[in-house]
This record gives C-alpha cells, sequence and structure tokens, in this order.
C-alpha cells in the first residue's frame, strides 16, 4: 500500500466531499434495495413470511435450485481446475481462442444463452425430433436447465484459476516428479494446496451464479410451477401475480445467499491475502 | 486437455455456432428484415443507449468510490469495500423485484418523485437504475488494483515541481488509470445490454418504449416466431464477440504498461 | 542557496526516525548523507524537500536564511530526484522535463517557445539531446535517471535532493554516472545534497559528508576527514574495512585499517606480532592477506601493494612480522 504523507494527500474539503458522495451513491443503488427486500418480505408479519417460504411450490422450487447447483457446481469445478491445469502447464496453439472462449458466457446475454439451447433442444430445434422420438425432454425440464446453467456458469473457477495457476509456474511441480511422485499425487500434494483458496473462491461465486440465475433458465424453463421453477423463477411468478409479500419471502432467501456469498469471499480474501478481485 | 477441449466446445461452442447457422438460414435479406422492423429498433436504441449512459455513469461513480477506498482512511472502509460486490453476488430476479419496489410510484423513493411528475419505474430511470446498478463492481474492481499499485513517488514528483493536487490527478494519475477505467467500463457495457432479470422487472416493458432487446428475444421465443429470435440473438453474439475482443485487447494493453 | 536545519525530530508512531538534527549546509556544497538503513538519511532529505514535515513543533527548515518548515513541497522549489526515478509513465522525455513549467500558474508561466528552448537546453546539459520523443519506457536506467535530473532542474530549484540517485543501477553504469554528476554539479552549482549507503560513493563524491546513524549526526567533514579522523567507533566500521585487535596479553580492542599494517619479514627486528599467511587473494589492484596471530587465535586482514608481494616473494603459509599502526580507539 502506498505510503500518504501531506504531500500527496487530497485536501480535507474535497475528501469529506467524495466520501459522502460515495456514502450516498452506495446507499442509494445498494444499500436501500437490500434493506427493502427484508422490510417488504416482513410487512405482513412473520405468519406469512413462514407460510411464503414453505408453500409447495416454494419448496419445490428451493429443492430445484439446489439440485441445479449440486450438478453444475461440481461439473464447472473440474472443467474449471482442468482448463487452468491445460492453460498454466503446457504450451499449445490457440491457447488465447481458448481463453476467450472461456471468457464468452460473461460477454453474452444470459437470455441468449438460454435460446441457444432451445434451439438445439427444442420442438423445432436441431435435435427436436429425434429427442421426440426417444420421448427424451431436455428444455422445459431439468436437464435443459441444467445445461443452460452450466453455460453461464462455467467461466468461473477457470478464471480464478487461471492466473494464479500461471504464476505460480511449473518448479514445484516439476521438484515433486524429479523426487519420484506420480502424476496423481503431484496434482494432488503440490498443485491443489497451493490452489485451495483460488478454488473455494471460484466455487462460491460459481455456486451464487449458479443459484440465483434467471435469464438462461428462465427461457429454457417452461415456467411449469412446482416443477421447473428455481427460486428466482418463482420469485418472479409470485411477482407478476401481485403477491408481493411471498416474493419478497422467497427474494430474501436468495439475498441471504447473496450476503452469505460476500461473507465467504471476504474471509477467503483475508485468509488467502488475496487482492481485490475482477468480478 | 482433450476432457478440457471436448467440454468447452460441447458446451459452449458447438451451440452459439448453432446460431449462427440457425440465423444464416434466413438468408441476409430474411435477417436484415428481421432485425430493422419498428420494434426491434426502438428495442435497440433504448437497451445501447441507456447501457452507454448507465456505463459512464459507473465510470465517473465507479472511479470515486475506487479512490475513496483505496485512498482513504475512515470507519466501515471494509465493510463498504466488500458491499461493492453486492450487485455481484445478489442474484437478479432479486435485484429487479427490490429497485421495483423502491422506485414504484407508491415505493420508497418513488413517492417522493410522483409529486414532481417524475416516473422512475416502469420508464427509462428505472432502466437506468437497474443498469447502474449491475455495473457498478466492473469499474470499481479494475480501477481498485492499478490505484494501489500506483507509483506514489510521481505524484510527490509532481507536488516537488509545483503542481497542486487536482494537476497532479489530472496530469499524472488520471492519464496513467484510463486503461483500466475504459476496460472497467467496457466490462460493464457488455454486462449491461444482456441483462435481463434486473431490468425486466422495473421496464415495463412497453414495445417501443421501455422493452429491452433480452427481452424482446423472449417475447418472440414465447410467439414462436423462432427465425425473429435467433436474427436478434445472433446480432447480440456478434456484438458480444466484438466486446470481447475490445476487453481482451484492452486488458493485454493495461498488462504490459510500461514501468519503471 | 544555504540550508539549515535547526532541531529536527521526526517520529513515525513508535519509531524515532530523527532525533535532533542541527546541520549546516553551505551554499553550492555538493553534501552526502552517509549512513546504513534507518538512520534516517532519507527522512531528513524527504524533509528538507517538503514532502514530508517535522513533528508539530519540533524543528524548524531554513532555505537561504528563510523558514519554509510549514511550506508544502509545490511552494519549495527544491528540486527531488527519487531512488526510483518517478518519472510520468505515460509522458514523454520532453514533456516529463516540462512538467514543472507547465503546471505554473499563467501569470508566470513561460511561452509555449521559451518552454521549449529550456527543455531542449536541459537536454543537452544532461547529454539527451534527441531523445525528447521517447516514453521512459524507452530508456535506460542511467538514461532515465538523466532525465529525472532535467526535471527537477528545470524549475530552476533553490536546492537539488537526490535520493539514492545511483542506487538502481549496474557497478559500470553508476561509476561513470558518478563521475559525470561531480563534473555536472561544478557546472551548474546549485547546492545539491544527496543520499547514499555507499560509503565509496559519499567518499568520492562529496565536498562534505554528513553521517548519519540511528537518527542522529554522528559526523560531519570532508571526507578526508571524516575516514582519516573517524570520531566514533561506529565511523570507524563503517567506512571502509577495519580490524579489530586485541593486543596479546592486553585486553582491550584496537581499529586498524588493512592498509596501515606494514608486513615485514618474520625475522625482522621492527616486527611487533607475528602471523601466518592463511589466504591470498591476490586477483586486484592490491593484494589481500588473511593473517592469524601466533600468540592468539584472532585473525586480520592486511593490504599490500601487489608489488610489494612480489618484492617480498610472499605466498600461502608463510610467516610474516607485523607492525601495526594502531589508533587509539577501541
Amino acid at each position: 500500500m502506498s505510503v500518504q504523507t501531506r504531500s500527496t494527500q487530497d485536501p480535507l474539503w474535497a475528501r469529506i466531499l467524495l466520501i459522502g458522495g460515495m456514502f450516498a451513491f452506495l446507499c442509494l443503488f445498494l444499500f436501500v434495495p437490500l434493506a427493502s427486500v427484508f422490510v417488504e418480505a416482513f410487512r405482513k408479519g412473520l405468519a406469512v413470511y413462514a407460510a411464503a417460504i414453505t408453500e409447495e411450490n416454494a419448496r419445490s422450487a428451493i429443492v430445484l435450485t439446489l439440485t441445479l447447483a449440486v450438478i453444475c457446481v461440481p461439473l464447472n469445478a473440474v472443467f474449471g481446475l482442468a482448463a487452468a491445469w491445460a492453460i498454466a502447464k503446457f504450451s499449445f496453439k490457440g491457447k488465447s481462442l481458448l481463453l476467450a472462449l472461456i471468457d464468452l458466457p460473461f460477454a453474452v446475454s444470459p437470455v441468449v444463452s438460454g435460446l441457444v439451447y432451445v434451439l438445439l433442444f427444442g420442438a423445432n430445434g436441431v435435435f427436436g425430433a429425434w429427442l421426440q422420438a426417444h420421448d427424451i425432454q431436455i428444455i422445459f425440464a431439468v436437464p435443459g436447465m441444467a445445461l443452460a446453467t452450466i453455460f453461464v456458469t462455467f467461466p468461473f473457477v477457470a478464471r480464478e484459476l487461471i492466473p494464479l495457476m500461471q504464476a505460480q509456474g511449473n518448479d514445484q511441480e516439476y521438484a515433486a516428479l524429479s523426487l519420484g511422485a506420480s502424476g496423481w499425487q503431484t496434482f494432488l500434494r503440490v498443485t491443489l494446496p497451493n490452489i485451495k483458496w483460488a478454488l473455494f473462491y471460484g466455487i462460491i461465486l460459481c455456486n451464487a451464479r449458479a443459484m440465483g440465475e434467471f435469464g438462461a433458465v428462465s427461457v429454457v424453463s417452461g415456467h411449469i410451477r412446482g416443477e421447473t421453477n428455481t427460486l428466482p423463477l418463482h420469485v418472479e411468478v409470485l411477482y407478476n401475480e401481485y403477491n408481493s409479500a411471498a416474493a419478497f419471502a422467497c427474494a430474501s432467501i436468495l439475498s441471504l445467499l447473496g450476503l452469505l456469498t460476500l461473507g465467504l469471499k471476504t474471509f477467503i480474501e483475508w485468509r488467502a491475502g488475496l487482492r481485490h478481485r475482477n468480478p | 486437455m482433450g476432457f478440457t477441449l471436448a467440454y468447452l466446445g460441447l458446451i459452449v461452442l458447438f451451440p452459439l455456432l448453432l446460431v449462427f447457422v440457425k440465423a444464416s438460414g434466413l438468408g441476409w435479406s430474411g435477417l436484415l428484415h428481421a432485425v430493422s422492423t419498428p420494434r426491434v429498433l426502438a428495442a435497440c436504441r433504448l437497451t445501447f443507449g441507456l447501457s452507454a449512459l448507465a456505463c459512464l455513469l459507473n465510470c465517473v461513480f465507479g472511479l470515486l468510490i475506487a479512490w475513496v477506498l483505496v485512498r482513504y482512511r475512515f470507519p466501515g472502509r471494509g465493510f463498504l469495500d466488500a458491499s461493492v460486490d453486492l450487485p455481484f453476488a445478489m442474484p437478479t430476479a432479486v435485484a429487479g423485484i427490490a429497485l421495483t419496489g423502491i422506485y414504484a410510484p407508491n415505493g420508497w423513493i418513488g413517492s417522493l418523485l410522483k409529486p414532481y411528475g417524475i416516473k422512475v419505474a416502469f420508464a427509462p430511470p428505472g432502466i437506468l437504475i437497474a443498469l447502474v446498478f449491475i455495473g457498478l463492481p466492473f469499474v470499481v474492481r479494475t480501477l481498485q488494483p492499478v490505484l494501489e499499485d500506483f507509483e506514489i513517488a510521481q505524484e510527490e514528483a509532481a507536488a516537488s515541481l509545483g503542481a497542486t493536487r487536482w494537476q497532479t490527478f489530472c496530469r499524472v494519475v488520471f492519464p496513467q488509470l484510463a486503461p483500466a477505467l475504459v476496460t472497467g467500463t467496457t466490462l460493464a457495457f457488455a454486462r449491461a445490454v444482456g441483462e435481463y432479470g434486473s431490468v425486466v422487472f422495473i421496464a415495463g416493458n412497453m414495445p417501443g418504449k421501455t422493452e429491452i432487446v433480452p427481452l424482446l428475444i423472449i417475447t418472440k421465443l414465447e410467439q414462436y416466431d423462432y427465425a425473429g429470435a435467433t436474427a436478434l440473438a445472433a446480432l447480440m453474439l456478434l456484438i458480444s464477440f466484438a466486446l470481447l475482443l475490445l476487453i481482451n485487447f484492452l486488458q493485454r494493453k493495461t498488462l504490459v504498461r510500461p514501468n519503471t | 542557496m544555504s540550508i539549515v536545519v535547526q532541531n529536527l525530530r521526526r517520529t513515525f508512531g513508535t519509531f524515532q526516525a530523527l532525533r535532533g538534527i542541527n546541520l549546516e549546509i553551505a551554499d553550492h556544497q555538493l553534501v552526502a548523507l552517509l549512513g546504513p538503513s534507518g538512520s534516517g538519511k532519507t527522512t531528513l532529505l524527504r524533509i528538507i524537500g517538503g514532502l514530508d514535515f517535522p513533528d508539530p513543533g519540533q524543528g524548524k527548515i531554513l532555505i537561504n536564511g528563510e523558514d519554509v518548515t510549514e511550506e508544502p513541497a509545490a511552494d519549495r522549489k527544491a528540486g527531488f530526484v527519487f531512488q526510483h526515478y518517478a518519472l510520468f509513465n505515460h509522458l514523454s522525455v520532453f514533456d516529463n522535463v516540462a512538467f514543472g513549467l507547465e503546471v505554473r500558474r499563467r501569470a508566470v508561466r513561460p511561452g509555449k517557445a521559451a518552454i521549449r528552448d529550456r527543455v531542449l537546453e536541459l537536454l543537452r546539459l544532461v547529454q539527451l539531446e534527441g531523445l525528447e520523443s521517447r516514453l521512459p519506457s524507452e530508456l535506460s536506467g542511467g538514461q532515465r535517471q538523466r532525465v529525472a535530473l532535467a526535471r527537477a532542474l528545470a524549475i530552476e530549484p533553490k536546492v537539488l535532493l537526490l535520493d539514492e540517485p545511483f542506487g538502481a543501477l549496474d557497478a559500470k553504469v553508476r561509476k561513470d554516472l558518478r563521475r559525470w554528476l561531480r563534473s555536472f554539479h561544478r557546472e551548474i552549482g546549485v547546492t545539491t545534497v544527496f543520499v547514499t549507503h555507499d560509503q565509496q560513493e559519499a567518499l568520492e563524491l562529496a565536498d562534505v559528508v554528513v553521517v548519519m546513524n540511528q537518527g542522529q549526526v554522528e559526523q560531519v567533514g570532508s571526507p578526508q576527514q571524516v575516514y582519516d579522523q573517524p570520531a566514533t567507533p561506529f565511523l570507524y566500521e563503517f567506512l571502509g574495512d577495519v580490524n579489530k585487535v586485541r593486543k596479546p596479553g592486553r585486553p582491550d580492542l584496537f581499529y586498524v585499517r588493512p592498509h596501515e599494517i606494514r608486513i615485514l619479514f618474520a625475522g625482522d627486528a621492527e616486527a611487533e606480532f607475528h602471523a601466518k599467511i592463511e589466504h591470498l587473494f591476490a586477483a586486484g589492484p592490491s593484494a589481500r592477506l588473511t593473517l592469524r596471530f601466533q600468540d592468539s587465535r584472532d585473525t586480520l586482514d592486511a593490504d599490500i601493494t601487489r608489488l610489494q608481494l612480489e618484492e617480498m616473494g610472499l605466498s600461502e603459509g608463510d610467516e610474516v612480522g607485523l607492525k601495526l599502526a594502531l589508533s587509539t580507539h577501541g
């Protein structure tokens, strides 16, 4: 950190103005909306809140959300590890293309991501006829939603690991191999411990996005209540029915998830001494 | 390695290429026709225009926030620093209904503005606010590392040469922050044009007035206008690719910055 | 312009960086602030330059008789050259040097042509003409250093302050620049203070050497004075190689420099001590002998000329006699 002396300090009035401006902006754009979720959730009292989150459709939505997370996060974690491993430890042509591809879901609208799977597996899609013939339902069902979720969340783990593994280089792995460790042993005992915080971090972000994803799953889900509604989609349904108390009640659960994610993120940054990360 | 490529290919590349293949099935004239209807054009103007405005706002406030968080010490700094990631950690639908709730005519802030005839929710200003919300972390987080690593001796040098703090900021610090600022703003822009969840609740979604492109794509899908939806999606994809290339280029340029 | 430092104190938290410094630097002098890390020399330099300030009420800085203690750096007109140059990376060499002139208030800012003339003249002075449009990243370390110098001189400073100016450079470049700085200083005549931990550099370059240790001034004098007549044991050890010797039969320690030891043949009557050559290092301008006393187990380093080595035909394992010009410090 830079050491400030009087010669490089901004004048007091500037500091007060800027800090005040920041507070105002953050309150307006962040804290007031966040607070409103909880205020609206409990507006009709605790009983209504409890009923809203234990209602049958809400419960299936929660289960579905968790299921998707359980499917997608481990898969993307493994992919992220593999991709980071390949990029950091080997040199091959097309590396930058691979990197760009990994970043792709960040730049693509979630709606387009969902659309892609409808085009592939929808009734009029590429595989539509084949799927119907075999009575396999992908879109408007859980498999499609899983695919869409995997698409939008797969960069997270990879993006956290790649720069770290690149910076760490191969020396330690070579040392292990020269001492007689097998490839697998090297990975478990040398590589993994070095990246454990970044991996954990990437998994948390991946999970937050997987559970909170809205646009992509909205397109492929079909919005079948009790079956293909994740919690975010359920919130939308409730809100559009003007059942705002219930909508905010469910939203408050998701908000808690978001806050938990932030808390874990801060904890990891503190533990691992990481600097600020790019979103 | 093979696993990586297979996974990527299957999950990402193939489906995206498909969009282009399908879109090209329409033929050039079909495509052009599909994306130039008044409704589509209005949605594009709205989406791109407001996204640009939103990321300009994020540029200014993001710089301010990053500066305050890195340079100043005050109680609650750590907490506020962590909270900048809120838009990123929060599910978009939650942000959407929260913002709508507040800025609706009967909401906390909406009701304050109603007597002045200012409509925020269900009007473009509401969309703008949602887009500013989700783009905020991008600018701040891209700037922070650059600010933290900034060679304070350069500011001292400027001071010893007679420059005021403002002159030092304008002539020495800001020009060297500019690449990171542009990168962050571009990231925010890319996110804003594609954003759905945060915007769709507050927008009001009136065709021609407050309908954003992602919503239009969904509407077309629901109406089985696959051709129209695909054409529009292809357009969005092209823009995404272009932005992605731009961002990568900018990031590389920032990383190879000359340093003493 | 003269610089006077009175009773300066500077504390960082619980660490006392400067414990009451009193110093007078005459106009036109080239002064070295020499000392180990943590001695406070950089802190002192920065306070003189206005980049830092003494503890409230604890000391004064006078430049040319004026009290500038509370003046910020921007008003003080003290040219500062930083250890890592701190060049503005996004600006060309020309713009870097012109910076101090460009940021002046409109009333005192020279016209564009005047600025251009001054910048080019300065670049000529530091032997960097032709490089105006280069960026700092395109320059070598030595070139960047000279740009930093030109930039500091552009504002016609009252004093010039250099923080470890050659610290980040290769040995050869350092030597060349040292020579160059000495003649440069003679040419421009501005009172110059530089900080270094390299005693060779301080002794070679400066008119006056100020040796600092742990926040205090240990000695002020010409290079010769400080080397030949060190005032304290710390100075003896810090400036140049030194041996600590115990005279057999006496418990106290004596200091003697390697070149102050006379090597005689073992049988010479004048020899005060006898020792064996344990190691001989002759790949250099002089020969260094590591000697072990016969009576005690102490060792000693002695420097003799290559000529003497050849004339006496010495080699490892030989026994020699020593006559020590011991100083009275112990």
